[in-house]
């Protein structure tokens, strides 16, 4: 009889945790457009992201007063390597902000170092994905001994119908990543300070 | 006593399995292998045709506790392989439709397992062949196993081995190109 009870305690539980549920903020990089070589600044960058933020899952709001989480790091990296590839001559994935070899051998003149900031809520009271999300991006350029040179920010935001989210509970997330960075894109190109 | 040991049966494979077809997530590049691609490659490359060899562990699609989960790329993990590679190239700058340069290969081995207890694991081996016109310039099978933190409960697990397959894609393609051979092909 103890045993049953365990076993159904047990099953109970599972069924009625009140976790997060995964999601991701990962963008569609096709979204992100390619850069005519003239416009480019003839610079390279190194990407630098920290081995905790890489690894940091944020929680937010979803629907029905449930909430989501994600990687905002780890799942926008490569957007964000594309935009500084698009935007600078090269960019190179920094292990550390004293990669001496990458620095030496890549020949780079800026570190950049992106930090992001998100929000969510949800418009469903019946379904936990977020319909609606912000994110912030705020990278920071660095000239290779440290010192500040620029800092970019940009907001992008997202919105996808319930019956979107049927079929990709991320969606809202995917799309407000593509707009950020898109917007980071522009603000980059348009920085004066990168190309003196 | 039988009914309720039935009953807390019943519930318990509910939960650990649930039989639906899912979809496997887009293939998203990984940033470490395109930094490691542009290392390596000094040539742009095109990429040709990916072949599946039959076999039984060359699953597609690919059962996890009694759900399928299928490619997104035409139902193809072959293609699914071919697009990841194309992902990488692109982003690396390395990617030419008219390079003299080709990558083909084949998948030879493609699935996930995860039990009722334990972790989840997942292999996946694939034949890569670089040719410049008729010339083989690389000829080898690259091959990985993976393992993950899974869960009795199906609701748990089936999502966590679903995200997984990605990864076991990346570390794949992060073996072949850190072979030292395969950076010589491409130069």
């Amino acid at each position: 009889m103890y045993f049953i009870r365990i076993c159904v305690a047990s099953i109970a539980g599972l069924l009625l945790s009140g976790c997060a549920h995964n999601m991701n903020v990962k963008p569609d990089i096709e979204t992100i457009a390619a850069v005519a070589p003239d416009a480019r600044i003839a610079k390279n960058v190194g990407l630098y992201i920290s081995p905790e933020n890489r690894g940091k899952v944020v929680t937010s709001a979803g629907g029905g007063g449930d909430k989501v989480s994600y990687h905002p790091y780890a799942d926008m990296e490569t957007g964000l390597y594309k935009v500084l590839g698009n935007v600078f001559q090269n960019v190179t994935l920094l292990s550390s902000l004293s990669d001496v070899n990458s620095i030496s051998q890549h020949s780079l003149v800026f570190v950049a170092t992106p930090e992001i900031t998100t929000s969510s809520s949800s418009s469903g009271i019946f379904t936990w994905p977020a319909t609606d999300f912000t994110i912030g991006i705020s990278c920071k350029i660095t000239d290779v001994a440290g010192r500040t040179i620029a800092t970019v920010t940009s907001s992008g935001t997202g919105h996808a119908e319930s019956s979107e989210l049927m079929k990709d509970f991320s969606r809202a997330g995917e799309r407000a990543s593509a707009d950020a960075l898109q917007k980071l894109e522009a603000e980059l190109l348009k920085a004066p300070e990168l190309r003196r | 006593m039988k009914n309720r040991l039935m009953l807390i049966g019943l519930l318990a494979s509910s939960l650990t399995m649930s039989g639906c077809s899912l979809m496997a997530p887009k293939y998203s590049a990984s940033t470490e292998n395109v930094q490691k691609l542009k290392d390596a490659a000094s040539l742009s490359v095109k990429v040709g045709a990916f072949e599946s060899t039959p076999g039984k562990d060359n699953a597609n699609p690919i059962s996890i506790r009694g759900s399928q989960l299928a490619s997104p790329y035409d139902g193809s993990y072959a293609n699914y392989l071919a697009e990841a590679l194309r992902q990488e190239l692109s982003i690396a700058g390395k990617l030419a439709p008219d390079a003299t340069l080709e990558i083909s290969g084949a998948l030879q081995k493609n699935d996930m397992n995860i039990p009722a207890l334990g972790n989840g694991t997942g292999d996946i081996a694939a034949r890569f062949v670089v040719k410049r016109g008729g010339e083989v310039r690389y000829d080898q099978i690259k091959s990985i196993s993976d393992s993950w933190e899974s869960s009795f409960a199906g609701p748990v697990a089936i999502p966590r081995a679903v995200e997984h397959y990605p990864i076991l894609v990346q570390k794949l393609l992060s073996s072949l190109y850190a072979d030292p051979a395969f950076a010589q092909a491409l130069k």
